[in-house]
């Protein structure tokens, strides 16, 4: 029912509130159903284009959260000054006043110093939660801000690759016109992430009509339960089946989409023996051949026709060949039965499947859509989480999008979509209007991200000053240096001319968010200081100085629920959609929204000059809607001039409230703007290889070795610290797995998700494969110890099935909560994260993803009970 | 194999990997608000114009300084006023805003008078006084 249909009832409070969720990073459209002052039903808003009225089990269990008596509701100051785990921080009720001037003192002391020392951390399940707490941090003057567990486990390499490759955070197939899908580690569609439940139905839609869906995991879960095929691997070796897939398709069967690879890939591009593109000495453009002419010149003045992709030619005297020639000849190595090898895939199979989407990507077709004839590639292949969540990640990655750039399949119908990287912006006004566009050597640079820190043009590498070291490691995200093991060592190796002091978190619980917890608790007492806004007591609150309640999402106003406003559109064709967060109830207790909060710390700091001026910058205010330096505005006052700013004078925060979304059409230009920007992408990475060499410059005369095959302009199969373990009965691949009732470690308090939890075979055990239990003496529900080589460990209760690789021991979720402040969560399920080293060694050398699988020895305790 | 989109299928064509847009009208162009700049404390009525440079979040504390002035004598490109700053302030203004290459970070946003300008783009003296704003956002992040 949409929102206008829902007449109020005779209840003197009866109203039907369109906002967001905020259960996870997906914050679909809801309806928020208050009668009397209490939210009775959350249900999915259908005049929304996010979860299209569509609304998941955590979704709908929302109020469970929102009504949670354990919930805080005053600001609290610790009285013990010892900080452990599990030790008594004494927590003392205090005001507003005390807590925020104690909060201000620290922070205005360090800002005095030098604000580099304070570290902003902030959850990513609350996306909207960007614009206040990145303005926050730009206006204080630190660089060092962090997501925790969030880019370290989910995005690091996902979103570098799908930004460099397609514009976009993450890649999605074009559910309506896709035929044959291939997954890799990834659950689009299948209730998590982004779009989640919009996706939800455009996957499910998909299926039906007979989209082939083939997902290739080490687990047969959410995705591949549904798939029509599951291929089960070895975990953390997705490129070597990806590539060997890509062999199969162009040096097997000749199937590559020579004009898509001329005209918008550097395919053509020359490259000569030290591995880099040869230039045109005037222009310093990378060279092509052109193939009428007989001569090599700019790539710019070249039609993309008469562009050689094959062939060995001279260019004043230096020997060179087209980048995809390169690229060619460099996957032959992959063959299937080698990819065997390394994936346990079947050779035959990995034939196949490279066969199938070859030919399913219908090389040379069109389709008219909308009036508008546009490349039709019914194929692709998406990769997330699974794939990415290594060392290797930015290979495995690229190696996974390669398949659908070898046919053209990026960015045009039915293929591997971006999801909206162009916008033509809202008609009315022009705002919101950004599109890819060609950067240095024509590749592409993304007209919209997550910030101003475009994946390509790569920034130049320099000694780092930033705590993460992403200033050095220049296509890193989210850092494992902020709480690694051997973080001081690599402070001073780099001369990191300061320390941290000062932590201010909002939502994260990185005691149990990034890796093993006493690496994580070392690094946290090192900080004088640490400020928490959050909804409970976590693990980390034990290391917290104050804690400050937070309203959560049926308390709060957003003048958007994403940031960007496209993060959980869906992609393909459709409508554009901006939706709001409204409140739907009252602050708890002395709850305060973490906005507000943060103004009115700015304020007490002297900062809001500062702060200000980064809102207007990190959401592009233009006047006359621009925040003025010395005033002190609302939350909702910024928040009306956003919406003013892009939707018109007439649509502020009022009109959102009582409309929930505003909506315009797509257009195929938008949706399928591959063809229509004239801008390349590279499948010879030639920038990384010059990367690793400036890198190198700079870290190996400190003793910092660069291990160079994460360099190389090709992608490779680079094995995980967890496939060279060879110590004896270390062998189980333990890896963990998003659990679609759950997000992080936050719904482990919900009581109906803990509920279906509880009733779900999987959700609270450690999954093994029944024939290579039993053949070790393992029985269902048998109580184990998980230990890896290091030494770290957890136990768990076992659950025999056929659904996992016989290597495999799959762990769900972010569970076994050990602190008293979520009491319905202690207990529950396996820590897996306490298995996972945070240092340098088990972190990639090129965009610092942690490698989340570990080899592990499997020893049983006892029987069921 | 044809699927059920079948119908919907145009022609079979060699790709074109070239833009065609069918008659269909383009977007039209952004309809931005516009205001006159906030005035100038230290003008000079018989002096050029001048262009004050607002100095927020890390970049002040560096340089010193929140705001200063500099004559519009001629058009001036971003480009040289940044090079400029970073000779005036020092390297730790050049840390925040400028890669050792010389180029200026993307998370340094600059505006001119409300509006995001670019690097690249020149400040045109006979438009009167001018505002320009510094920022650097905070840039590593992933989720």
């Amino acid at each position: 029912m949409s929102l206008l249909k829902k007449k109020p009832a005779a209840a003197a409070d009866d109203a039907w509130l369109a906002s967001s969720c905020a259960l996870c990073y997906g914050t679909c459209s809801i309806l928020a159903h208050r009668v009397d002052g209490t939210v009775i039903k959350i249900e999915g808003n259908p005049d929304s284009v996010v979860g299209k009225g569509k609304l998941c089990g955590k979704g709908v269990s929302g109020i469970m959260t929102h009504y949670d008596p354990h919930r805080l509701t005053k600001p609290l100051k610790r009285t013990n000054p010892v900080k452990g785990i599990g030790v008594d921080p004494g927590w003392k009720e205090i005001s507003w006043d005390e807590a925020l001037d104690t909060v201000a003192r620290e922070l205005k002391r360090i800002r005095d110093e030098d604000p580099r020392k304070l570290t902003v951390m902030r959850t990513t399940t609350v996306t909207a939660s960007r614009v206040p707490f990145q303005a926050f941090s730009a206006g204080f003057g630190t660089p060092n801000f962090s997501v925790a567990g969030g880019g370290l486990h989910c995005g690091n390499g996902a979103h570098l690759i799908s930004g460099i490759m397609h514009a976009s955070w993450s890649v999605v197939p074009d559910f309506e016109y896709c035929n044959y899908a291939v997954y890799f580690g990834a659950s689009k569609g299948h209730s998590a992430g982004h779009a989640s439940c919009s996706n939800m139905g455009l996957a499910a839609d998909a299926r039906a009509r007979g989209m082939r869906m083939v997902v290739v995991d080490p687990m047969c879960n959410f995705a591949a339960a549904k798939a029509t095929e599951w291929v089960p691997l070895r975990v953390g070796t997705d490129a070597a089946l990806a590539l060997a897939m890509c062999n199969v398709m162009v040096n097997e069967l000749g199937i590559f989409d020579a004009p898509y690879l001329k005209a918008k890939t550097n395919g053509p591009y020359l490259i000569g023996p030290d591995q880099l593109y040869l230039r045109d000495p005037a222009t310093k453009e990378p060279l092509v051949w052109d193939e009428k002419k007989g001569v090599a010149l700019p790539y710019t003045a070249v039609p993309a026709e008469d562009m050689a992709l094959e062939g060995n030619y001279q260019v004043d005297g230096v020997p060179c060949r087209p980048s995809f020639v390169i690229l060619k000849e460099h996957l032959r190595k992959f063959t299937p039965e080698q990819a065997e090898k390394i994936t346990t895939v079947p050779a035959a199979d990995i034939r196949r499947l490279g066969g199938e989407f070859g030919r399913e990507a219908r090389v040379g077709s069109t389709i008219v859509i909308d009036g508008v004839t546009v490349p039709y590639r019914p194929v692709a292949a998406i990769a997330f989480r699974g794939a990415q969540g290594h060392m290797n990640s930015v290979y495995n990655f690229l190696a996974v999008d390669l398949l659908n750039q070898m046919v053209g399949a990026a960015d045009v119908a039915g293929s591997c979509l971006g999801f909206n990287p162009a916008s033509h912006g809202f008609p009315e006004t022009g705002r919101l209007r950004y599109v890819p566009k060609a950067g240095p050597d024509g590749l592409m640079v993304t007209g919209m991200w997550m910030g101003y820190h475009y994946p390509y043009p790569i920034a130049e590498p320099r000694l780092p000053t930033n705590l993460g070291l992403q200033d050095l490691f220049v296509m890193g995200m989210t850092s494992p240096f902020l709480t690694s093991s051997d973080q001081e060592e690599l402070w001073q190796t780099f001369s990191v001319p300061y320390r941290p002091e000062a932590l201010l978190n909002f939502g994260c619980n990185i005691m149990m968010s990034v890796g093993t917890s006493q690496t994580v608790a070392e690094s946290l007492k090192k900080y004088k200081f640490i400020a928490s806004i959050d909804l409970y007591l976590t693990e980390f609150s034990d290391f917290c100085d104050i804690v400050l309640p937070d309203c959560d999402y049926l308390q709060s106003t957003d003048s958007r629920s994403n940031f960007p406003f496209i993060f959980n559109l869906p992609g393909g064709m459709g409508e554009w959609c901006w939706s709001i967060r409204q409140p739907a109830d009252q602050p708890q207790g002395e709850q305060r929204r973490h906005s507000e909060v943060l103004l009115d710390l700015a304020e007490r700091i002297g900062m809001t000059p500062d702060f200000n001026a980064a809102l207007n910058a990190s959401i592009n205010l233009a006047p006359p809607y621009r925040l003025a330096p010395d005033r002190r505005y609302s939350w909702d006052e910024v928040c009306d001039a956003e919406l003013k700013c892009n939707f018109g004078a007439e649509r502020g925060l009022d009109w959102f409230k009582q409309h929930g979304v505003i909506k315009w059409p797509k257009k195929p230009e938008e949706v399928y703007w591959r063809a229509f920007e004239d801008v390349r992408v590279p499948i010879y990475w030639e920038f990384l290889k010059v990367a690793g060499d400036k890198i190198a410059a700079i870290a190996e005369p400190r003793g910092v070795s660069i291990p160079r095959e994460y360099y190389e302009p090709l992608p490779d199969f680079l094995p995980c610290p967890s496939h060279q373990c060879e110590h004896k009965g270390f062998d189980y691949f333990a890896f963990y797995y998003r659990d679609i009732i759950h997000t992080n470690s936050f719904t482990m308090e919900n009581p109906w998700l803990d509920e279906a939890a509880r009733l779900d075979p999987y959700s609270y055990t450690v999954a093994i494969h029944k024939d290579t239990a039993l053949s070790r003496g393992l029985a269902h529900g048998d109580v184990v110890d998980i230990e890896t080589e290091g030494g770290r460990k957890v136990t768990g209760r076992l659950c025999l099935t056929e659904a996992i690789h016989p290597e495999g021991l799959g762990i769900a979720a972010l569970a076994g909560h050990w602190g008293d402040g979520m009491p319905i969560a202690k207990g529950k399920g396996v820590f897996f994260n306490e298995l996972l080293e945070v240092d340098w060694d088990h972190s990639s050398p090129v965009n610092q993803n942690l490698d989340l699988c570990v080899k592990v020895k499997v020893t049983k305790l006892g029987a069921k009970p | 194999m044809i699927a059920a989109w079948a119908p919907r299928l145009a022609h079979r064509l060699a790709v074109l990997w070239r833009s065609r847009r069918d008659g269909r009208a383009s977007v039209p162009p952004a309809q931005a608000a516009i205001v006159e700049p906030p005035p100038l404390d230290e003008m000079d009525a018989d002096g050029p114009p001048l262009l004050k440079v607002w100095l927020f979040g890390g970049l002040a504390p560096v340089a010193a300084c929140r705001s200063f002035t500099v004559p519009l004598d001629a058009p001036t490109s971003l480009r040289s006023l940044m090079a400029m700053m970073v000779e005036r302030f020092g390297p730790a203004f050049r840390e925040l805003v400028m890669q050792d290459n010389g180029q200026i970070y993307g998370c340094c946003r600059l505006f001119l008078d409300g509006f995001p300008v670019e690097v690249d783009d020149i400040i045109d003296p006979a438009r009167g006084p001018r505002n320009l704003e510094l920022i650097v956002l905070t840039s590593s992040e992933g989720g």
